[in-house]
């Protein structure tokens, strides 16, 4: 893994149309600002995480029993 | 794409069908055309080499469909309409739901919840619907992050009357 040092107002650049902003340091928190084209997807790790895990849950195996369960 | 690449990949998917999940509640889809495929670009999270996948309806059960992966024979998952007659969220409206979505997703697609079924109840993932545009057969899985969606939220019937027709 890639480690940088930022201070508050530096930035960091990935590719060639990613850019990320540190705007604030408090404590624990960072606070950051991300430019980045429309396609791409950025989200919060632990909601991507959680999306996975419900995919893979949401895999059938066995026949529902449909009929019972939309009485 | 040439035509021939087309007609080798559908040959493989028809084999992968062959083994599909979706048999346990759909009819068997005999021939697959390339119109079929519904294409995922970046796959859908926890499955994101997956790219090519079909949707069926469920026998007697029509708005619920199998989306089923045409390259594991083994993906496939339940999916429903946003709108339907017969289930939405226990813990808002569907038109609270489709406000939150409308900030995020073109109107041009449609939009699905993945249902996750136990013995007693069905959940549905609201945070990560399905969407998929039947005009350019292409689909993505959005998460939209918002307080109020959860990946595994409680939903009610609509119709208790309803025979599921």
């Amino acid at each position: 893994m890639l480690v940088l040092s930022r201070k508050k107002g530096e930035k960091i650049i990935i590719g060639k149309d990613i850019e990320i902003c540190v705007l604030d340091v408090d404590k624990n928190l960072l606070k950051i600002g991300i430019n980045a084209p429309k396609s791409t997807k950025i989200y919060r790790s632990e909601l991507y995480d959680a999306v996975q895990k419900s995919n893979a849950s949401s895999i059938f195996t066995n026949k529902p029993d449909l009929p019972s369960l939309l009485k | 794409m040439n035509d021939t690449i087309i007609d080798d990949k559908i040959k493989i998917y028809q084999d992968v069908l062959d083994e599909g999940h979706y048999k346990l509640l759909t009819n068997n889809i005999d021939t697959i055309h390339s119109e079929d495929i519904i294409f995922f670009s970046d796959g859908i999270p926890g499955f994101e080499d997956l790219t090519d996948f079909i949707v069926c309806p469920i026998i007697d059960y029509k708005p619920f469909q199998v989306f089923q992966s045409l390259q594991s024979p083994e993906i496939g998952m339940i999916i429903l309409p946003i709108i339907n007659k017969f289930l939405s969220p226990a813990n808002m409206t569907t038109d609270l739901l489709i406000s939150i979505y409308q900030k995020e997703i073109s109107p041009d697609n449609d939009i699905y919840f993945i249902c996750r079924f136990s013995d007693k109840h069905i959940t549905i993932n609201t945070k990560a619907p399905l969407v998929i545009n039947l005009n350019t057969k292409s689909g993505f899985q959005p998460i939209i992050d918002h307080d109020d969606l959860n990946t595994n939220d409680n939903a009610q019937l609509i119709n208790k009357e309803s025979d599921g027709k």
